[in-house]
């Protein structure tokens, strides 16, 4: 491959839409061309400092009390009293039959966000299997190419956290990207068992009330993990594990105490920004 | 079986945990178009609210923001037409625009989101709306074809043309000189 055709697929590669055998003679290319390895990282920092300005320009920001008001009528929306201003009521009834035929298996995938898919393949294949395609990164690294908010994860949760299922004592510490979402990732090893901390940019900024910020939620078990999360404006942190239900939940509790502070210290840096 | 409002608590279970996680770039994306706020947060609540009366159209696991992105534009599409503005897409041709692109220049180092969003804000609304949508928002090649109605080769020679136009633009505003194009161009 010639530099004048691997730059041509230089931003393609970027995005992840190269078919593997281009994008594998593309990072032979790179890795003996130092030129078109710097222009891949110039355009990369471009796309990051684009993705940056968006976040932290005050101009683009939801205010928080358009956001109050916007979840609050969508979900009133979502009850029967309220779904005349927006739809005529026999379609309402037809819709809220079709919904109650249809709900069981179909409501509980909906509550399955991207994110959290991603969350739970992060850690079966970083944590689990090491078969991540990008190698990862440290979390300095990424504070400083991606995020400062994954500077957080290098002292947060604690080396050994002791729980009433066993102590959990942290395994490795890194950024890594699975299925194109970059993880802030602390990985802690309890017995025969790994306990994912995973902190992601989620787009919730505005949507979350400040006490929203410290709570825990139950996410349903994905492929045998159980899943648990806590979200900032700006960030979503996940604690994935194979543990059984109830030392799960000990376990997602007691790393969700120390990580609650991290969630909102983060918070507070993205509106530092 | 679940009663009525049980049945649309879990609809709107579902909505919060893939749909609203979305709102803050959704919003973000719509402030970049419409450049007035209160624009923004009209197309963006009618935007939700058209998402959740089709929820039941959209399939779980797939990219719920790329979805909502679609909806958003949709919507920003039949506001202009009803308000006799021109369509979001220009008639424009692209191979004037192609001719001005024949060399893209070195981008400085250092760059602020001042000169980034300046710069993008400078180029052709057409190769702006690629360029959010691929490089800030990350959706596919696919997804950004069905979002703008465009063929998916539309949104390659666009982004093509728009990131060469960007990069113009910064370096223009370092003051680096952008002659080095019509230079090229001549040798």
């Amino acid at each position: 491959m010639q530099c004048r055709d691997a730059r041509e697929l230089l931003d393609s590669f970027i995005g992840e839409e190269l078919l593997v055998e281009t994008n594998h003679e593309l990072l032979r290319h790179l890795s003996a061309c130092p030129e078109c390895s710097a222009e891949l990282e110039r355009r990369r920092r471009i796309r990051l400092g684009l993705q940056q300005a968006f976040r932290r320009s005050p101009d683009l920001q939801m205010r928080q009390e358009f956001a109050d008001e916007l979840a609050t009528r969508l979900r009133a929306s979502a009850q029967p009293a309220a779904r005349q201003a927006w739809q005529p009521r026999w379609f309402a009834v037809a819709a809220s039959l079709l919904v109650v035929l249809g709900a069981g298996t179909y409501l509980l995938r909906t509550r399955i966000s991207e994110v959290t898919r991603l969350a739970a393949g992060d850690h079966q294949n970083c944590a689990v299997k090491f078969a991540l395609q990008e190698k990862p990164i440290s979390l300095k690294e990424a504070s400083e190419r991606y995020d400062p908010a994954y500077a957080q994860l290098v002292t947060t949760p604690p080396d050994t956290v002791r729980t009433a299922a066993g102590v959990l004592r942290v395994a490795d510490r890194h950024s890594c990207v699975f299925g194109g979402r970059r993880f802030g990732h602390v990985v802690f090893r309890l017995d025969d068992h790994l306990v994912s901390v995973l902190m992601t940019q989620d787009g919730l900024a505005g949507t979350s009330s400040k006490q929203d910020v410290r709570q825990l939620s139950w996410l349903p078990r994905m492929n045998g993990l159980g899943m648990a999360s806590l979200r900032t404006t700006g960030h979503a942190v996940y604690i994935v594990s194979d543990l059984q239900d109830s030392d799960f939940r000990v376990v997602a509790q007691a790393l969700a105490q120390p990580v609650s502070q991290l969630a909102a210290l983060g918070m507070s840096l993205e509106v530092g920004d | 079986m679940q009663d009525d409002s049980e049945a649309r608590q879990a609809v709107w279970a579902g909505f919060e945990a893939e749909a609203m996680p979305h709102v803050g770039s959704l919003f973000r994306t719509a402030m970049w178009f419409e450049r007035d706020r209160h624009e923004a947060e009209d197309l963006v609540q009618e935007t939700l609210r058209r998402a959740l009366e089709s929820f039941h159209r959209y399939t779980p696991g797939t990219n719920c923001r790329a979805w909502l992105m679609s909806i958003l534009q949709h919507v920003r599409s039949n506001r202009r037409r009803a308000k006799g503005r021109s369509p979001i897409v220009s008639a424009e041709a692209e191979e004037v625009l192609a001719s001005t692109v024949p060399f893209v220049p070195p981008v400085p180092e250092h760059l602020t989101d001042e000169e980034l969003l300046g710069a993008l804000r400078r180029i052709p609304a057409r190769y702006q709306d690629v360029i959010v949508l691929s490089d800030v928002e990350e959706l596919s090649y696919k997804d950004i074809a069905t979002t703008l109605s465009i063929p998916i080769g539309t949104v390659m020679s666009r982004l093509h043309r728009g990131r060469a136009l960007l990069r113009q633009e910064l370096t223009k505003a370092r003051g680096q000189v952008v002659s080095m194009s019509a230079d090229r161009r001549r040798g």
